[in-house]
């Protein structure tokens, strides 16, 4: 069964899944809206044998970083700052690439969120590995996944202020700066 | 033995098709052609020539020295009329006596560990084919154990703040001073013996399970969760091994008809056939099986690798002695040689003659120096080990003692009550 | 501080203490610089490096270093590699469980300074701002050959110090490294 059959039985329940205007690398790349990702993809996990989570990540897609999130010289980043690029919308697109062991296939899922208040279902009943990559996801970029049982900080010390791969982060000098 | 020398080949670089580049044909690092026959190498061969000097060299030490046992109670006597001449009475003679041969038997774990932690980090070395300590003392790190022990002794000594503080100190205390008492019954030569009990062997396996007790303290005081598994997986693994380990020399004890350890030895003198001399190791299947599980049971008595889980890097810490530094650390260190030192005196008694010579035409160094040179061989089998085999996991380990070693020895003791009925 | 080192400075009080006080300088320097036990504990790349020491090609054993699993027996910690904030607080706490005297080598640029990480929001920008550091080793990483001239610059400092008046210890004894936050 190929990508696009998969993808026509499943927009048959789900008419907001759409196929991606820019794919990621060569893989199937799709569009899935906020609201029904869990449901996505426990019909994949279920029905479709997509076993395993490859990874979970986020961009931002804001416009060119903030100078005051580089905390000792303001001055790294001269050419991105301030000049919206032509790519620039308020939105977090949290990316999901998912793949089924016994066929080999690899899938590769989009779902655009608004930064203000960004909140997704967590894909954590469905596939244990989500459990740290959403965690991370969380981390950087202070994204919500609903239902997470633990959603702390994972890779930065616990007294961090902000979430650093925000477009818009701003350093506070923490006890070691 | 070839007498060319190796020429250093000069090698011309080639073209790579591959990745256009010119490249060395043979990049590799180690010289491995001089590795096909090290003795066309001056440097091997300077280093055998100096190895065998040294044997010889002590070998005819000690055919200078002879026999020093025997020597002993003639002195004992001319010190004891010397002493009463001046009005001693006799009981405190026989007391500094003791007392003296007592400070000998406590120098023998201390020395062991001065040579013995040495002797390993430079057969470890030269397994992993590195050097070892180099810098340290006058001869290839010869006093590096003399250093790390002065500098362990200056340390400062940390007792954790949760730590069980009367327990902790007595730990290496408990674990020292059975590894010392241990040595009393065991014999260096011949007549060189602290306490020659008839229940030698006894003696020896019963104080030296008293070791195990400090373990478990030390665990269980440090307040450290890598300290508490380290000294309970110990705890089983000790207890488990001192069943085959007993059991293994029940032949040898059934076969000489005594517990004593020196009588042991001294019933094995002679040789069959004028050639084979007559140790339990010669024995037919029971002696080699018997010594066998001895080896393998005593390796995880003293802990180390492949049995070592109780200290296992990788997993636990440092195990048991994780939350000791200092001098305290040092003792577990030395009692722990002491035990490897003990194990290898123990074989050589009870499985390879203990002082006698291996062929009769070399009878005429003393039985100290056999007794002495039997013990190095088979401590080097102990670090060799270290080096050759992986750890095991707790569960094979404890699976490898109770389903295998353990029958093996009871069927051996079987076998060796008809081996006793065959040669009687 | 040991219980010999603490009151070994008292024999100086006596007549002759000062010179059985050199003397004793003497064999103690020897005994600390013949045996640097460094913390089996790496951070990053640079801990490959420090491995590479220890392994048969370079072999740090031949100075007598032999590293340790645990910091209780540990007299150097080598700071191989980026100290991320998140793990500032193990660091310091692994320092203080190690004995008097101890001693550390910041290791690479990462542990110096920040190295490549210096404008980042999640490193410490040198380990020295949570840990006081004896040699510093610039690299990026340094070779096992720069590590071991490292240990050699160490034990020339160590070579300096003098049970005189208490100072049997690292440079902190002053203040005592133990109490830092």
């Amino acid at each position: 069964m190929t990508a696009d059959e998969i993808l026509a039985k499943l927009q048959a329940s789900f008419p907001g899944l759409v196929k991606s205007e820019a794919p990621l690398k060569d893989y199937p790349t799709w569009t899935v809206p906020a609201g029904s990702v869990r449901a996505v993809f426990e019909r994949l996990h279920s029905k479709f044998s997509f076993n395993y989570l490859d990874m979970v990540t986020a961009t931002d897609w804001s416009g060119p970083a903030n100078p005051k999130g580089y905390p000792q010289s303001p001055a790294v980043t001269p050419a991105a700052a301030g000049a919206p690029s032509a790519t620039a919308k308020d939105v977090f697109e949290v990316v999901y690439i998912v793949s089924a062991l016994s066929t080999g296939m690899r899938l590769c899922l989009r779902c655009e969120l608004p930064r203000k208040e960004a909140a997704v279902p967590s894909l954590y009943g469905i596939f244990m590995a989500s459990d740290w990559q959403e965690r991370e996801v969380y981390d950087m970029y202070g994204i919500k996944f609903e239902g997470h049982p633990n959603l702390k900080r994972i890779l930065t010390q616990d007294d961090q202020q902000g979430h650093p791969l925000r477009k818009d982060y701003e350093h506070v000098a923490d006890k070691f700066d | 033995m070839t007498e060319e020398t190796i020429q250093p080949k000069v090698l011309e670089p080639v073209f790579n098709h591959a990745n256009g580049r010119l490249l060395m044909p043979e990049t590799r690092y180690w010289p491995t052609d001089m590795w096909k026959s090290p003795w066309s190498l001056p440097t091997y061969r300077r280093g055998a020539a100096v190895l065998a000097g040294l044997i010889l060299g002590i070998a005819g030490v000690a055919w200078f020295i002879g026999e020093i046992g025997p020597r002993l109670a003639p002195i004992y006597s001319l010190a004891e009329q010397f002493a009463l001449s001046y009005g001693v009475p006799a009981f405190w003679i026989a007391v500094v006596w003791t007392f003296i041969k007592g400070v000998f038997v406590l120098l023998a774990p201390a020395l062991n560990a001065l040579f013995a932690v040495w002797w390993e980090r430079k057969i470890s070395a030269h397994i992993q084919s590195r050097m070892g300590p180099m810098y340290v003392g006058w001869w290839h790190g010869a006093l590096q154990t003399l250093a790390d022990g002065i500098k362990l002794f200056l340390k400062e000594d940390i007792v954790p703040e949760c730590a069980d503080k009367v327990v902790h100190w007595l730990a290496p205390v408990v674990v020292l001073i059975p590894a010392i008492l241990v040595f009393a019954p065991v014999p260096f030569g011949k007549d060189l013996i602290y306490a020659n009990i008839d229940i030698g062997t006894v003696y020896v396996f019963a104080v030296g399970g008293v070791s195990v007790m400090g373990i478990i303290m030390a665990g269980w005081s440090s307040g450290n969760k890598f300290s508490l598994l380290g000294g309970l997986r110990s705890a089983a693994q000790l207890v488990s091994y001192e069943l085959p380990r007993t059991f293994a020399v029940l032949p040898v004890i059934m076969l000489a008809g005594t517990l004593n350890i020196a009588e042991i030895a001294g019933f094995q003198a002679g040789y069959w056939g004028g050639i084979v001399p007559r140790w339990f190791i010669f024995y037919p299947v029971v002696g080699q099986v018997a010594f066998i599980v001895f080896l393998i049971a005593s390796v995880a008595e003293t802990n180390r690798v492949p049995f070592d889980i109780p200290e296992a890097e990788s997993e636990l810490v440092a195990g048991f002695n994780t939350e000791y530094s200092g001098m305290k650390f040092a003792l577990f260190f030395l009692s722990e040689f002491a035990y490897v030192l003990l194990s290898c005196l123990l074989m050589a008694s009870f499985f390879f003659g203990g002082g006698a010579a291996p062929l009769p035409f070399l009878d005429f160094l003393p039985s100290w120096a056999w007794f002495l040179s039997k013990t190095l061989i088979l401590m080097f089998c102990f670090l060799w080990f270290r080096w050759t085999f992986p750890r095991f996991r707790v569960d094979r380990l404890m699976d490898f003692n109770w389903k295998f070693l353990l029958p093996v020895s009871l069927i051996n003791i079987a076998a060796g009550g008809i081996l006793i009925w065959l040669l009687s | 501080m040991g219980i010999v080192l603490d009151n070994l400075s008292k024999i100086e009080a006596l007549p002759g203490g000062g010179i059985a006080l050199a003397t004793s300088d003497e064999l103690i320097n020897w005994a600390r610089t013949s045996s640097v036990w460094p913390l089996t504990f790496g951070l990053a790349c640079c801990a490959i490096e420090m491995m590479a020491a220890y392994a048969s090609r370079f072999d740090f054993e031949r100075m007598g270093v032999f590293p340790r699993p645990t910091p209780r027996q540990a007299d150097v910690m080598f700071v191989a590699g980026t100290v991320a904030k998140k793990m500032a607080d193990p660091i310091i706490r692994i320092y203080k469980q190690m004995p008097e005297p101890k001693f550390v080598i910041a290791m690479g640029g990462c542990a110096n300074c920040g190295g490549p990480f210096y404008d980042s929001y999640a490193v410490v920008k040198g380990v020295d701002k949570i840990i006081p550091v004896d040699v510093y080793l610039p690299g990026c990483p340094p070779r096992p050959e720069a590590l071991m001239y490292a240990v050699i610059k160490l034990q020339e400092k160590m070579r300096k110090m003098t049970v005189k008046g208490g100072h049997g210890a690292t440079p902190l004894q002053g203040t005592g490294s133990r109490k830092l936050t």
